[in-house]
């Protein structure tokens, strides 16, 4: 007997144990995921955020002019610490021969061909940037063959400015359009792009994602067709989400080739009667926001269906039968007690599928998105021009656009290095915009959340 | 003669106040507000009601008792056609309200619902303010009227006994109500839409006592103006509160009466032995 009880106890001490193990290890796994969260945001900052545009970085510094690299007239120079802007060598009197950029460096040489009429320059040159005002940068001394610094690099070009606490991240990046200088870069069209993107998603996928869950859930009878929707729903959900960009490309971007011998304009002349400019549509949409938007709603319906037909099961029938036996017919009884009780759940899937739709890069670049926009769409470029053009608005979502992740995407693939702060920056934007989104939406959901209480 | 002694202390209790002096005076049995005539109901093939030949007399109080499953609750949810949102139902008969077949096809289900209200054994305040949660049925039924709303709200809270609990927070939360008041908010709510029948089911079985004397209290009140039937298995309750009490079993009507006559000398062996607890 007591030895059952020795048994018993053992095996007692034994659960206890396991069950500690894995209280442990779901506890490492939260700090895990926590840490994951801190490295990646720390990351992304710390570049962001670095030394950048006139911290007191001399901007370039020609360090080696030599005969031994001169290959058919190409002088090479090996240059360091090109951060931006634009460069020129001239001759002495300032007769400019050959400009370079900081996207002319590669492997930190820059080559400086003088059509191979002479084995090298025969004058001083002066290495500048372009910009008006500057300081030359470098002089080299003609030395018969070659030419030897003067002055390399010329200190204190640009007088050491105190580092800015935002480094990349400053306002010119915020309301300039893209550019290929990564001193010029901006978000501004991405921004606005993506902010056009997810309101247009948002405005056809609420609906009709909501409505086709209250349809499902409180309407259809559970036939074998039913049942099959279901089923494709939920599989759609899980689809990749490159699959949906092909499927945008095909249907909304390029319309199935249907307008492939002769482009067509629509004209909606209607709007007139609005007193709007009319608006003309060149079909097949080709990459526009409504095509990009369309697509951004198919990836995000089955996914907004799914969580709000959860969220209708859930309201409990006693409610709908209150409703019901103080005279409410079914649709009253839907619209006014079982939606409000059940926005706080539907609001939750609207927020996660807009907040996927916002990052998603791959369909917005199948559909043929270009990066390399600086305007925001319908060229609107301010509330007064908005408010002086009010047709912009409606001329927008026909207009051709760029979005945030694309911009990180393209800049992430320059060559040049500058580019990794610029879209670490861009990155930051992007978990703003869809931070400040989610607060909003959290914020309206736990308004509505308090009354339910069950 | 035990038999008769053991209810006549429900039908009297030695100190219970006012609720338990039942009127001497028991509805003559003029034209009734509600008869079903050799009514059955099915839930798909399963038949749960057979034959069912009652009459609720206007202005008293009709009391539903008999174990569970026994169909009492089907037959009340079937005066206000509260099956029909249950998938296969189907009944036959006549369920005569005022002499006209609510099931007739022409009968709009909606406006039957506001004639005969109906309170539910967990009370189900809505999500809502108190004031929209007594607004609704008004509102649904067309009225707009923002002063009017106002006099129906606070007229049904006086009457459901629940005004000066809470005229200080209309535009709270009716979920913060405790479950006597949420369950007296589920009262008031029902008659703002001046129904002309009240059906509870169980009205009571999830409250305290206290809660539960309040309610009967209320039902006291109420039914000088409205027809009300209640189930309930509490038979100290369904003798204190009501005039007629029916007694159901296995889908059956076995036997209905003044609710003196039915609790102390039942015509029905079944009967005595489930009031007096050999059974049920």
């Amino acid at each position: 007997m007591k030895q059952r009880d020795d048994i018993y106890e053992r095996r007692l001490i034994w659960r206890h144990r396991v069950g500690l193990c894995f209280e442990w290890l779901c506890r490492l796994a939260t700090m895990g995921a926590l840490a994951m969260l801190v490295l990646l945001m720390g990351s992304i900052f710390s570049s962001a955020l670095s030394p950048g545009r006139g911290s007191g970085l001399a901007p370039v510094s020609l360090t080696e002019i030599s005969k031994t690299h001169e290959v058919n007239g190409n002088l090479t120079y090996a240059v360091s610490k090109v951060v931006g802007g634009d460069f020129c060598f001239k001759s002495d009197p300032e007769e400019k021969i050959k400009s370079f950029s900081s996207a002319d460096v590669r492997d930190g040489k820059v080559v400086f061909n003088h059509n191979g009429k002479r084995a090298s320059p025969l004058f001083d040159l002066t290495v500048r940037e372009i910009s008006p005002g500057k300081e030359p940068i470098g002089k080299f001394k003609d030395v018969g063959p070659g030419h030897i610094p003067l002055e390399c690099p010329v200190p204190d070009v640009h007088p050491p400015q105190p580092a800015k606490p935002w480094g990349w991240l400053t306002w010119n990046f915020l309301t300039h359009g893209n550019s290929d200088d990564p001193l010029q870069a901006g978000i501004m069209a991405g921004f606005w792009g993506s902010v056009w993107l997810v309101g247009l998603t948002g405005l056809m996928v609420v609906p009709t994602g909501v409505g086709a869950a209250v349809y499902l859930e409180e309407y259809a009878k559970p036939t074998s067709l039913t049942k099959f929707i279901q089923l494709n729903i939920a599989n759609l959900a899980g689809v990749p989400s490159i699959v949906y960009g092909i499927l945008g490309f095909t249907v909304f971007s390029r319309m199935f080739g249907a307008f492939d011998k002769q482009e067509t304009i629509v004209s909606l002349t209607f709007l007139q009667g609005f007193g709007f400019k009319p608006i003309d549509i060149a079909l097949p949409l080709g990459p526009v926001i409504l095509s990009g938007a369309c697509t951004l709603a198919l990836l995000s319906l089955p996914v907004v269906i799914i969580t709000s037909q959860e969220t209708l099961r859930s309201i409990p029938a006693s409610l709908r039968h209150a409703a019901y036996a103080l005279g409410a017919t079914k649709w009253q009884t839907i619209w006014h007690q079982v939606l409000p009780a059940s926005l706080p759940g539907i609001l939750t899937g609207v927020i996660l599928s807009l907040s996927r739709a916002i990052g998603e890069a791959a369909p917005i670049a199948v559909i043929g998105v270009a990066a390399h926009l600086s305007f925001a769409p319908g060229r609107i470029t301010g509330i007064s021009d908005l408010v002086q053009n009010p047709d912009k608005l409606l001329r927008a979502p026909f207009d051709r656009f760029t979005a945030l992740p694309t911009l990180v995407y393209s800049w992430v693939n320059e060559a040049s290095p500058n580019f990794e702060h610029v879209a670490a920056a861009g990155i930051i934007v992007l978990l703003a915009t869809l931070l400040t989104m989610n607060g909003t939406a959290i914020f309206i959901r736990q308004r509505f959340q308090k009354w339910n209480r069950w | 003669m035990a038999l008769v002694k053991r209810f006549t202390q429900f039908v009297d209790p030695p100190n219970e106040g006012n609720i338990t002096q039942v009127p001497e005076s028991v509805p003559t049995l003029g034209t009734p507000k509600i008869e079903t005539r050799g009514m059955s109901f099915f839930y798909g093939t399963k038949q749960a009601l057979y034959d069912i030949n009652l009459q609720i007399q206007s202005r008293a109080v009709t009391a539903l008792i008999g174990p569970s499953g026994c169909g009492k609750s089907t037959y009340l949810r079937s005066l206000n056609r509260m099956n029909d949102i249950i998938e296969g139902t189907r009944v036959t008969g006549e369920v005569l309200l005022d002499g006209a077949d609510i099931y007739n096809r022409d009968v709009d289900v909606v406006s039957l619902r506001k004639r005969v209200g109906m309170v539910f054994q967990k009370s189900t305040p809505f999500p809502k303010s108190i004031f929209d949660n007594i607004a609704f049925g008004p509102r649904i039924a067309g009225q707009t009227n923002k002063s009017e709303l106002q006099v129906i709200v606070e007229r049904s809270l006086k009457q459901a006994a629940l005004w000066n609990e809470v005229k200080d927070r209309l535009k709270e939360s009716a979920m913060a109500l405790s479950g006597g008041q949420q369950q007296r908010l589920c009262i008031a709510r029902a008659l703002a839409t001046n129904p002309e029948v009240l059906l509870m089911d169980e009205p009571a079985s999830a409250l305290d006592p206290a809660s539960t004397a309040r309610i009967e209290d209320l039902i006291f009140e109420l039914k000088q103006n409205y027809t009300i039937v209640i189930v309930t298995h509490n038979m100290q309750q369904a003798a204190r509160i009501s005039e007629m009490t029916a007694f159901f079993c296995v889908g059956r009507l076995v036997e209905i009466g003044q609710t003196k006559q039915l609790f102390t000398n039942p015509t029905q062996k079944e009967t005595e032995d489930y009031i007096t607890g050999r059974f049920g």
